[in-house]
């Protein structure tokens, strides 16, 4: 006991977080250590004054944003997130790389040459960085992409 | 009837998708998560943008609540647990916004009732919200979220180790930390209005 940090021990102590037989302790230490009583109140006096600071309040947006959100499919709203996100540009990028590889090699229509394709652009999918993507969740959006063209 | 207590019917309720459920529940504990993030990124529009996402997600994630854990507390973890992603994207990398003062030095976004406080508590609400704002930029974020889970949302050490997935004893040294860290900036406050200290009674 006798090497025991009691002012590590003090803000726990404070907050009524300590098990009985430890607060004892704090409470012995206190008695005897002038200067643990001066760390103590100063503490408190901090806790205090931090607690009873003004805090923002929500506005009324707040609420009617997130009504509205969650009445739009998860997988729509990761969409929105994604294309108005820093992933733009480099998305952007595989789809012009893929484009000028359809348009430079027109002939490539063999199934070996899809295959090729195919491959190097699920090189760059599954390197998410790349894609600006956060994480392997995020590829569903991706996956559901065709469904925006079976609505268009 | 909603009574106070049952957030976690509630919130069985909302993974069943019941909307109404899920409004109850943002009603009562928007000002909280508002707050917290807030004191997390230390910008009033910022924090409400993550409030949203962290109230959407809560939705979203209603299915993966299990009643075993506190309401407030699976809310917390959400909310802690974005606030934390945000922070290590790319363009915020552990920034936290500085808290912008108005002309009498308190924080634009706040209301703070200062017709009711004499002249001696808005000093000494000044010093506290500067030292505040300054000590949580200097924390971790894991600091910064113990600290204001339990400073500003009364949360028990416990709750917090839950939120923050971390062991008692580690919220225990983490919310001492960082309230050390609130003292050094009070005094350093302190210390920096007092021009001739060793001269204070001349």
């Amino acid at each position: 006991m006798a090497d025991k940090d009691y002012p590590a021990e003090l803000t726990a102590y404070i907050d009524g977080e300590l098990e009985p037989a430890d607060a004892r302790a704090v409470e012995a230490a206190l008695a005897q250590d002038p200067a643990l009583r001066a760390l103590e109140a100063r503490l408190r006096s901090v806790i205090t004054a931090v607690e009873a600071l003004p805090h923002p309040t929500p506005s009324a947006d707040l609420r009617r944003n997130v009504l509205a959100s969650i009445e739009v499919p998860p997988w729509q709203a990761r969409l929105r997130a994604w294309l108005s996100g820093p992933a733009l540009v480099p998305a952007g990028l595989a789809v012009a790389a893929a484009v000028t590889a359809v348009v430079v090699w027109p002939q490539s229509e063999e199934p070996e040459g899809e295959q090729l394709l195919l491959a190097q652009n699920l090189e760059v999918v599954e390197n998410l960085d790349v894609l600006g993507l956060d994480s392997p969740e995020d590829l569903d959006v991706v996956t559901s992409l065709h469904e925006l063209e079976v609505q268009r | 009837m909603v009574l106070d207590d049952d957030d976690t019917a509630l919130m069985q309720r909302v993974a069943r998708g019941d909307k109404g459920a899920f409004s109850h529940l943002f009603d009562r504990h928007q000002a909280s998560v508002v707050r917290f993030c807030y004191r997390f990124v230390g910008d009033a529009a910022v924090a409400e943008e993550l409030a949203q996402d962290v109230f959407v997600k809560l939705y979203r994630s209603a299915g993966a609540y299990r009643p075993s854990a506190r309401f407030k507390t699976f809310l917390f973890r959400v909310a802690t647990n974005h606030c934390l992603n945000e922070l290590r994207r790319p363009a915020r990398r552990g920034e936290r916004v500085e808290t912008p003062m108005d002309d009498e030095g308190l924080p634009t976004a706040l209301d703070t009732a200062a017709g009711e406080a004499t002249p001696q508590h808005a000093l000494e609400a000044k010093e506290a919200e500067r030292a505040v704002s300054r000590a949580l930029e200097a924390m971790s974020t894991r600091e910064r979220a113990a600290f204001t889970m339990c400073r500003f949302e009364g949360l028990a050490y416990k709750d917090i180790a839950f939120a923050l997935d971390a062991s008692e004893a580690a919220v225990k040294s983490l919310i001492h930390r960082a309230t050390l860290h609130v003292v050094r900036q009070l005094d350093a406050l302190k210390a920096a209005a007092t021009p001739f200290p060793g001269v204070a009674h001349g």
